[in-house]
């Protein structure tokens, strides 16, 4: 019967891979509407019944583009850098589990793509190697502005991956496993921002510098560096840029409902959507503190980085070791 | 063939072949890249061989982290991007003698020896199983590694901080 | 994990605990004078330490170490030469640097990677010890970051050190993939096993495991580094590489090589035997064309290591009590002899040159006296410890039967004479006229404990050996 749960597995991907990508597409839209609100404007309302087709026509517009490759850049490594930005974020939701269980026609279907018991550590992989994106985009291009973009993006990604793997040790050592599965399961009780307040804030701060968003978007800072290290880009390849950092925004909302608000774990209504639902919320919280703060200096953000939240993140595990210990 | 080897050679292959580039290339920005490939494909190997842990801890510290340092300080040499070429032969001798000594212990130790036959049992050492095991035989190894990651920070750390010094002895030799 | 485990690591944790309040105390209130403190009180704690369990059974602590008499007495003698370092320090680097309490910090991180490498008892823990001793090494080598030979020498061994670390990973993968473990006394029955038949792969593998031990130990040709290293890197450092580094590596050559008969195992003993050789005679001839102290010292410390070989291959009942007692001799010796130029140098450069010793004896007669007594030793000049080692030395080598490495022993000692006595006839010259001679206030009293303790030694092992000679004894049985 491996063929069903070949097949099963291909349908799973599909649809998480579909989903993916529809509820990008839309969240830039829901972006640029709330943001447009949040400054008193009206936001795209000419394509559809309020700016609905919006997205749709956007993605034409990308696809339809000229691919252009500088005269001096690094032919390969440009064509390859938002490729990587993309995978890596698609590929994180592997580990997502979205439900228990389904039986159908007697086979039970895991409601996850792969349930890793190195699941947190292989999103961790994946986000460590989504920073060759950003870096090599900016280096490939042989540009001074998407050069100081892809090396501040690096530095910027390598300094909050600790503070964000630290955040979730306490989450493992609640959990027990490094599973997803496992870690949604230990929440059948109460989700673990009740006891792990820090940590949630932690990672979602964490969380925001990794996705590059105001007021962590230093290596694509506008107004210095042009658009940093995706300036060089244009057509389907900027796209690949921006469909990864929204794909993103979504996979570290729905790793924030796995590891600390309960998962699919929800009343009433279907897992599915309840994790949809706690995903989307993060998102536009996200949005929300776009719209409201400004940007970081580069010092500012290292020290946030290095000398507020890994201590904090180190104090935490020492204080919850303590507490599970005793 | 089974699926299993299969994957075991192809992995091997990709792996020779990316770090013979990374070491041949002159660009290092592309050599570094081949040395990330080929920490990819031994994590790949890794995990075939049943250890996802260190798969994963392969790719977070090597490919993500090392390298990415590596990158970082590169990104900013400025590298002639139009001389593809092989280092002077002074340069490759020593490497390819030593390149031959090691084949031929590679060789040796396929076919060789009398333990090459047995087949080694497909295990898998689990995140859970692995860490107690280090943390019950080998904690005082553990505990060493510690301080030499430790002493390694306090020498980088001593080493990087030349600003603080300069002023200091600048203000200590105006008066 | 049990309490035994941890009475047997007694040192090990007060060093570990002295380092942790060592670091503390640097990150709270920098104050140079409360790290020394700090730094000798976790030492001499260790050491106490050592003496308060060293009579104890020996005892494995999991698979990676062993705590037995002779793991106690290197460590004995490591913490001793460590806190020797630091006090020889103190006055050395209040002016040198800016800020040096991490000095303090990495000497007793060193010191621990040196005592785990003498207790080692499995290849992970030999490669684990070596680096945290080597990583240390690196920055107290380029401490002094305003010179550029500091620096220089600390990326050097850097180089060097990584390229024999690497040599050393490669052979004890090699020797894993044949004996199928990396306890040390696996790998000796094996060895012992396989006689003359010892597999290629095992062979090769116990080839580069050599090479490792040979770099950190400066047996030619694997002493390129040593020369630049020493004269580079600022004194305390030189003396601490000198003799912690050295003692440490001697230590596991025992453990590694002392089980191995080599009647049984030729080509262990001629690669040994060779590296003997040639460091013998080429530490002596190269130190005979040096006109800076330290670089002859440096030499005469790759000669020095030869001569141990000597001792080590006798192979006779004699041979590991004759190669500790020689290190012994040689710790007190050099620490000694730095202890001088230490005690000598500026802030600016260390004392290296010639023209600095010249007429030594007549601005500070006292410590011309204990740098010949130093010199005499390291030549072998009866009545001091050096002497001794190399009596011992060659007693053992005559009854190991070893007589080519005994003569030349004897012969190239000989030659080095003339280097170590052009040393103290420029110390006995009138001094030159527009040479500014270093200030008397140079001497603290800390160099000057470490000094009188130094002499005192050499001259007590020296003219009578009895007592640790016994000890010495009680602890190889």
């Amino acid at each position: 019967m491996w063929i069903f749960g070949f097949i099963a597995l291909l349908v799973k991907i599909g649809l998480v891979l579909g989903g993916l990508l529809f509820v990008a597409a839309y969240l830039v839209w829901v972006e640029r509407k709330l943001l447009a609100r949040l400054q008193v404007r009206l936001g795209p309302n000419r394509a559809g019944k309020f700016g609905l087709l919006q997205p749709i026509a956007d993605s034409i517009k990308l696809l339809t583009k000229e691919d252009i490759v500088p005269e001096a850049a690094d032919r390969v490594l440009f064509l390859i850098a938002p490729a990587i930005v993309a995978v890596t974020a698609l590929l994180m939701f592997a580990v997502v589990p979205f439900g228990t269980e389904l039986l159908i026609a007697g086979q039970v279907i895991p409601l996850v793509v792969s349930d890793l018991n190195v699941g947190l550590l292989y999103v961790f992989a994946l986000s460590s190697l989504g920073v060759y994106g950003v870096a090599l985009g900016g280096w490939a291009s042989n540009s001074k502005f998407a050069l100081l973009g892809g090396i501040r993006g690096a530095a910027q990604m390598i300094s909050y991956e600790l503070a964000l793997g630290l955040s979730l040790v306490p989450v493992v050592m609640l959990a027990r496993s490094f599973s997803l599965v496992e870690i949604v399961n230990a929440q059948a009780d109460y989700p673990f921002v009740l006891v792990q307040p820090v940590s949630f804030i932690i990672f979602f701060i964490a969380a925001m510098a990794e996705s590059k968003r105001i007021p962590f978007d230093l290596p694509e800072a506008e107004n210095e560096l042009g658009a940093g290290y995706h300036m060089e880009y244009s057509g389907m390849r900027f796209g690949l840029f921006f469909l990864g950092e929204y794909v993103h925004m979504q996979i570290l909302g729905a790793l924030l409902a796995v590891f600390f608000l309960g998962g699919w774990r929800g009343p009433l209504l279907p897992p599915v959507v309840w994790l949809t639902i706690k995903m989307i919320l993060a998102a536009l919280v996200m949005v929300w503190i776009r719209g409201t703060l400004p940007r970081l200096r580069y010092d500012q953000l290292m020290v946030i980085g290095w000398k507020v939240l890994i201590p904090a993140a180190l104090i935490n595990i020492v204080i919850t070791g303590a507490f599970i210990v005793y | 063939m089974t699926l299993y080897s299969l994957l075991f050679y192809l992995l091997a292959i990709i792996i020779l072949a990316s770090t013979v580039m990374a070491v041949t290339r002159r660009n290092l920005v592309h050599a570094i890249i081949y040395l990330v490939v080929s920490f990819f494909g031994s994590a790949m190997l890794f995990y075939l061989l049943g250890a996802p842990f260190l798969a994963a801890i392969e790719v977070i510290i090597y490919a993500g982290a090392i390298m990415i340092l590596f990158l970082f300080i590169v990104m900013m040499i400025d590298v002639d991007r139009h001389k593809e070429r092989l280092f002077p032969i002074r340069q490759c001798l020593p490497a390819i003698i030593f390149g031959l000594v090691y084949a031929a212990v590679g060789l040796m130790v396929t076919f060789g020896h009398s333990g090459s036959k047995a087949s080694m049992p497909i295990a898998v050492a689990t995140p859970n199983a692995f860490g107690r095991f280090v943390f019950e035989h080998h904690w005082l190894a553990v505990e060493i590694v510690s301080l030499l990651l430790l002493v390694a920070l306090i020498g980088a750390l001593y080493l990087g901080r030349l600003k603080i010094e300069k002023s200091a002895a600048a203000g200590k030799e105006t008066p | 994990m049990q309490t035994a485990d941890f009475t047997a690591l007694t040192p090990l944790l007060l060093l570990a605990a002295a380092i942790a309040a060592v670091m503390l105390q640097i990150a709270l209130k920098r104050s140079h004078i409360l790290t020394i403190v700090l730094t000798l009180a976790g030492l001499i704690a260790a050491m106490l330490g050592v003496l308060a369990v060293g009579d104890m059974p020996a005892r494995q602590v999991t698979p990676l170490v062993t705590m037995d008499r002779l793991a106690f007495f290197f460590i004995g003698l490591i913490l001793t030469a460590t806190a020797a370092t630091a006090l020889l320090g103190c006055r050395y680097w209040e002016h040198a640097v800016g800020q040096c309490e991490e000095y303090y910090l990495l000497l007793l991180v060193a010191a621990l990677g040196a005592c785990v490498l003498a207790a080692a008892h499995h290849f992970a823990a030999f490669f684990i010890g070596l680096e945290i001793l080597s990583i240390s090494l690196f920055t107290l080598m380029a401490f002094a970051r305003r010179r550029m030979a500091s620096v220089e020498a600390g990326l050097k061994y850097l180089v060097l050190a990584g390229i024999s670390s690497a040599f050393l990973l490669f052979g004890i993968a090699l020797i894993y993939a044949d004996v199928g473990s990396l306890a040390f006394p696996i790998w000796t029955a094996r060895l012992q096993a396989a006689g003359e038949t010892v597999s290629p792969l095992l062979l090769i593998g116990m080839g580069m495991t050599v090479i490792g031990v040979g770099f950190k130990l400066a047996l030619v040709p694997f002493h390129m580094w040593t020369a630049d290293i020493y004269q580079g890197a600022p004194a305390p450092t030189t003396a601490f590489v000198a003799t912690v580094s050295k003692s440490a590596m001697v230590a596991l050559l025992l453990r590694l090589f002392a089980p191995v008969d080599f009647t049984a195992e030729p080509a262990l003993f001629w690669t040994l035997a060779i590296l003997a050789f040639a460091s013998m005679i080429v530490g002596n001839i190269l130190a005979l064309r040096q006109d800076s102290v330290k670089r002859i010292l440096a030499y005469s410390s790759i000669a020095h290591m030869g001569y141990l070989l000597v001792a080590f291959l006798s192979g006779g009942p004699a041979a590991i009590a004759a190669t500790v007692f020689y290190i012994t001799a040689y710790t007190i010796t050099v620490l000694g002899a730095f202890g001088v130029v230490t005690v000598l140098s500026r802030t600016d450069a260390d004392a290296d040159s010639m023209s600095d010793f010249q007429g030594l004896f007549f601005s500070h007669p006292w410590l011309a006296g204990v740098f010949m007594a130093m010199l005499l030793s390291l030549a072998g000049i009866p009545l001091t410890a050096g002497f001794i080692g190399k009596f011992y030395a060659i007693t053992a080598g005559a009854q190991g039967g070893i007589w080519w490495l005994i003569i030349t022993l004897v012969l190239t000692s000989a030659a080095s004479l003339f280097y170590y006595l052009r040393i103290v006839v420029a110390m006995f010259s009138p001094p030159l006229e527009n040479k500014t001679q270093p200030p008397a206030a140079g001497i603290s009293y800390s160099g000057g404990l470490v000094l009188t303790v130094m002499t005192v030694l050499l001259i007590w092992v020296g003219s009578a050996p009895g007592p640790l000679i016994d000890l010495i004894g009680r602890i190889t049985q």
